[in-house]
């Protein structure tokens, strides 16, 4: 099932028929299978999918971090195959904020020296006013001059969204970012990332398999076998777990598969 | 199991193998080549000597020798023996054979000069008796004809036909009839060689037609050495000797050995230990690296139930396997090494006698053993650090290094520290400086770390102001583990101290040397006394020194004779002057007695020798001239400066009678008050073009080409210390690429959040700047002060010669700059290979 982009909708990114495919031969697996889906500005998208479903090949296609074997990804109205290494890396510092979901931040810096990390890159000085307003939305005005060795799982978490928020990119890409986490630091965290949204506006992009951490978008995107399966509008975390339980026992039955 | 655990892990980091494998390497190589260079050395000039005398069967020669330094002669012999030797039975052919000083000039004027001595002879047809071969031309057939060497004919493009000059030393103007190769080189090392006829030779090069130098002698065939020199003994006066030519060359090959060749070996081998201390270090941070980054490997296998002991042998046996490959390719490594520094010598003017390559089994007998013991006791310690890992260590999967400080370490190098600060500044002579010195590197070794915890911070602040982004990056990798970012300076700290402390020496020595050599020279010119090749065996015509001493202006002059006698049965260097006005032209300071008019009888000698010898004023001193005489001397004189001028004076009447030695190594002259130097400067240039226009220099330019003689040999000893520095920058770049390795989920991360390539590789180079640079600055101060030391203990012994502290600065700064440099080149690899690191991959490495 592949879904048609509406053209009067406004994306911050997009994949048009993309394809993606890993190794060859006998060995073949095709991570993305002609996908096409558009993410609309100033809202928190959901990718979900059993593991093995390419939810996060997707991502990394997105955020040109992958090559795409077919079709097209955008992020606005950039297309990313034609862009040199040298103009992915800018577009990647400059446009995207990123959450992993664990090994965030560089050990030999500040929390502080890690958020202001993609500015001094740039060799940018970040806007003072935004960064306080960042700082103080994630709570982490008393840590900032703390290293990542001295900080908690979800401290360092935090410290990896306001990197992501502080440069005011056009979307964040989060890949597991409460993979690592307690329940009530995931929670910290996944309402940082509904915050921006909902305050500062904020596009965000995130990769998960946990239905509480999806019931915090504002929709959902199933992916199943490099495929999109679904959608959903306004979830909850009930009515992601019954539609991740029907995918299940669909995959019990087709038998398991490494990502 | 465990070996083969051991192999399957070395294979499977293939990147670590390298690096451990170079490690070892570096260290290896150096010590096979200079085993390698030293063998060869041994033997070709071994074989040069015994092929130059392979086909005489029986020398003729002086019973008295005063000296067994290679190259010097042994007194003449009567000219007549030469009849009275063919007469007896067994003789198939006999030939005088005269050695003496012959300075070939080339075309322009000048003296062709080089790095061995200048002899002339006589040419010798049989060619059983010499290895000289005519390449070109004809032998020669009149006295004032000669053959050169086509080393000295290639120097000064000479050819059969031309007419040049042959000091000998007076001038003899002579035609070229031909070129001759020492068997199949050029010359022997960098001497030359200028064969007259026989009538030439006696006129010119022994200017006694009454003596020969010695009487090669070729047996008829059958005929035993052993006896024929025993028949021919018999037809010979108590002070002249037959000995069998295999005797005398293995006298000849033994008394090389002893001398130059065990300087040369002796020399190698220090820096050899040197370059292999420095691996050693090199090889222990590297494996230290690795043991840190092999932390949760190790802690997963012990919680699978692998003991202790397992663990370590297992780290061991992989160091052993590391050891025995890398020594064993270090080894053949050594070999172009070795036929590299050949030419590096020859590039530096040290022209090596040295034909092929000699590898012996005695080179792999040390080096494998040497090289797999360091490997193995380099790995010691990290391996059984890594060994003492707890289990949970895997199940945390916690950073695997330790970044805090023992406080008994830094206690205990704070106090080795001290210790080695405290007797270095008090003194203690050499005693002194051998506690000092290893306390002190001891101490730097141990507190370095905590060194770079608490003032890398302040001192790299301004980085990531000038840098950016990659300077922070680089300061924050350099202060991440202070103990790795010192084991990783550790090998740059020891090379440039050793290199600074040597620095600090030779300019302290040259300083030295030139302070007690303008104290010394009372006169204001001086002519001759120094070669610009280094070989400082030459010297010009007596003739130049009586014209220049009756030059007007001049009021004392005498010329300079190097005299080698027997001192009471001892070989000693004399030095035989005229000594009528000896104290117009040298200040010797004088603590005892005269230094002038010694007469054919007096001797005046320095006062550290004479306490060598229980000698005081008045004293009794039995001299053996070369030629067999002897005679005693009374000591009239005892002074302290020893500098150009030796231990030992004798007048030059007391000298020309028993040898011939018409050289005056250099002349000394003292103008009168008011006279012009460079009038009498000019005047002695003119008379001088007669001579091979030895050089004319006033004081201060006669100190300065004393000081330049040393040079080539300081270049020497700079490349094989660079050497040295190679190895450390060598292990700076391995660890460097291992740190890569261990943190390319670091490196991916930054690429990800849109580090640029060219980020990631200024981060890294900086990164590997900087610790070259901390090396680099306390390996700086460390050889500063124990050069400081140095010279202090040495300088203390003496009496006479207290040697300044002189600090080269141009030549320090220029080696900090290089180490810095090197740094920055030893980054470039494992920060390029970084900055390629496909972004995905590196993120997602677990």
């Amino acid at each position: 099932m592949t879904t048609t982009i509406d053209p009067t909708n406004d994306y911050a990114a997009r994949a048009e028929h993309v394809a993606r495919v890993h190794g060859e031969g006998d060995t073949v697996v095709r991570a993305l299978d002609d996908v096409t889906i558009g993410f609309p500005r100033g809202r928190f998208t959901a990718v979900m999918g059993p593991s093995g479903s390419g939810k996060s090949t997707l991502l990394h296609c997105l955020a040109g971090l992958d090559d795409v074997t077919d079709g097209a990804v955008f992020l606005g109205d950039t297309e990313l195959g034609s862009l040199t290494d040298r103009q992915l890396t800018r577009l990647r510092r400059d446009r995207i904020g990123f959450v992993f979901q664990a090994f965030n931040l560089l050990p030999t810096m500040t929390a502080l020296e890690n958020i202001v990390l993609p500015a001094s890159l740039a060799g940018r000085k970040s806007d003072p006013a935004w960064l306080d307003r960042v700082v103080a939305a994630v709570g982490l005005e008393q840590r900032l001059h703390h290293r990542p060795g001295e900080l908690s799982g979800g401290q360092q978490q935090r410290v990896a969204v306001a990197r992501a928020l502080v440069g005011r990119p056009e979307i964040v890409m989060a890949d597991e970012p409460t993979g690592n986490l307690d329940s009530r630091s995931g929670a910290e965290v996944l309402a940082l990332l509904r915050d921006a949204v909902n305050e500062l506006g904020q596009t965000v992009l995130m990769v998960t398999h946990d239905p509480v951490a999806a019931g915090y978008a504002d929709s959902v995107v199933f992916l199943a076998d490099g495929r999109i399966a679904d959608h959903m509008q306004a979830p909850t975390p009930d009515r992601v777990l019954d539609r991740m339980k029907a995918f299940d026992r669909v995959a019990a039955g087709a038998g398991a598969r490494g990502e | 199991m465990l070996i083969r655990l051991s192999l399957a892990n070395l294979w499977a980091r293939k990147r670590r193998l390298v690096g451990l494998a170079l490690a070892v390497l570096l260290g290896t190589a150096f010590l096979s080549g200079a085993l390698v260079l030293a063998d060869t050395m041994n033997s070709s000039v071994g074989g040069l000597i015994r092929d130059s005398g392979a086909g005489t069967d029986v020398v003729v020669r002086n019973a008295t020798s005063v000296t067994d330094r290679p190259g010097t002669q042994r007194g003449a012999i009567d000219a007549v023996l030469v009849d009275r030797v063919r007469a007896v039975p067994g003789v198939a052919g006999a030939e005088p054979v005269i050695q003496g000083y012959g300075q070939v000039v080339g075309k322009d004027g000048k003296a062709l000069t080089g790095n061995g001595p200048r002899m002339a002879g006589n040419w010798i047809a049989d060619p059983a008796l010499t290895p000289y071969r005519l390449a070109t031309g004809r032998a020669p057939t009149a006295p004032d004809e000669v053959v050169i060497d086509r080393g000295s004919a290639k120097q000064g493009h000479l050819r059969p036909g031309d007419r040049v000059t042959v000091l000998t030393p007076g001038p003899v103007p002579v035609t070229i009839v031909g070129v001759a190769t020492f068997g199949d080189l050029d010359a022997f090392g960098g001497g030359s060689y200028t064969a007259f006829d026989l009538d030439g030779a006696r006129r010119y090069v022994m200017r006694d037609p009454g003596k020969v130098g010695t009487i090669a002698v070729r047996a008829v065939s059958g005929t035993d050495q052993k006896d024929l020199a025993a028949r021919i003994q018999r037809a010979l006066p108590a002070d002249v000797q037959a000995v069998p030519g295999s005797v005398a060359t293995g006298e000849a090959v033994s008394a090389v050995e002893d001398s130059f060749l065990r300087v040369f070996r002796t020399f190698l081998t220090v820096f050899a230990a040197i370059a292999l201390v420095v691996a050693a270090f090199s090889i222990n941070h590297t494996f230290s690296v690795v043991a840190a980054q092999r932390t949760r490997e190790v802690a997963l296998m012990r919680a699978l139930g692998a003991s202790r002991s397992q663990a370590l042998r297992q780290a061991l046996i992989e160091a052993l396997v590391i050891g025995v490959v890398a020594s064993a390719l270090g080894l053949a490594a050594g070999l172009g090494l070795a036929a590299g520094l050949k030419e590096l010598f020859a590039g530096l003017g040290f022209e090596l006698p040295a034909r092929g390559l000699t590898f012996k089994a005695s080179t792999a007998l040390t080096v494998l053993p040497v090289g797999i013991l360091v490997t193995a006791f380099a790995a010691l310690v990290p391996a059984v650090r890594g060994s003492r890992v707890a289990p949970v260590t895997a199940l945390r999967g916690a950073g695997a290094e330790r970044t805090e400080l023992p406080r008994r370490r830094l206690i205990v190098g704070l106090v080795l520290l001290a210790a080695g600060l405290a007797v270095g500044i008090a003194g203690g002579g050499l005693v002194g400086l051998a506690i000092a010195a290893p306390a002190l590197l001891a101490g730097v070794l141990l507190v370095a770390p905590a060194g770079i915890r608490a003032a890398g911070g302040p001192l790299t602040a301004p980085l990531p102001r000038l840098r950016g982004a990659p300077g922070a990056l680089a300061r924050g990798n350099l202060l991440r583990s202070p103990r790795r970012t010192a084991g990783a300076a550790t090998a740059m700290l020891l090379g440039i101290a050793i290199v600074t402390l040597f620095a600090v020496f030779a300019a302290s020595l040259k300083e030295g040397a030139g302070d007690q050599t303008r104290k010394v020279i009372a006169g204001q010119l001086v002519i001759g006394g120094s070669s610009p090749g280094g070989w400082a065996g030459g010297g010009h015509s007596p003739e130049l020194t009586r014209r220049a001493a009756e030059l007007p202006g001049v009021v004392a002059a005498t010329g300079i004779r190097n005299a080698g006698a027997l001192v009471d049965g001892h070989s000693r260097q004399l030095l035989a002057v005229d000594s009528a006005r000896l104290d117009r032209l040298f200040d010797l300071d004088v603590k005892k007695g005269r230094v002038t008019g010694l007469g054919a009888n007096g001797m005046a000698v320095s006062a550290d020798s004479a306490k060598d010898r229980g000698w005081q004023l008045g004293s009794t001193a039995e001299v053996t001239f070369p030629d067999g005489a002897r005679q005693s001397f009374t000591v009239t004189g005892l002074y302290d400066r020893t500098a150009v001028v030796g231990d030992y004076l004798i007048d030059r009447i007391a000298w020309e009678s028993h040898a011939d030695a018409a050289l005056d190594a250099a002349t000394v002259l003292r103008l009168a008050p008011g006279t012009s130097t460079d009038t009498v400067e000019a005047a002695v240039e003119r008379l001088a073009k007669d001579y091979g226009a030895p050089p004319v220099r006033d004081r201060e330019g006669f100190v300065r080409a004393r000081a330049a003689m040393l040079q080539t040999l300081v270049a020497v000893v700079y490349v094989l210390l660079a050497l040295a520095l190679v190895i450390a920058l060598g292990g700076i770049a391995n660890t460097l690429s291992l740190a890569a390795y261990e943190r390319t989920r670091e490196l991916g991360l930054l690429r990800a959040i849109g580090a640029a390539r060219s980020q990631v590789r200024s981060a890294l180079r900086w990164e590997s700047t900087l610790v070259a640079v901390i090396g680099a600055a306390s390996g700086l101060v460390v050889g500063l002060f124990l050069g400081w030391v140095a010279i202090r203990a040495i300088g203390g012994a003496n009496t006479g010669a207290a040697l300044p502290f002189s600090v080269p600065t141009v030549q320090l700064a220029v080696l900090v700059g290089v180490g810095a440099l090197g740094g920055l080149a030893a980054g470039a690899r494992p920060a390029a290979r970084a900055a390629r690191l496909p972004v995905l991959r590196s993120v997602a490495t677990e």
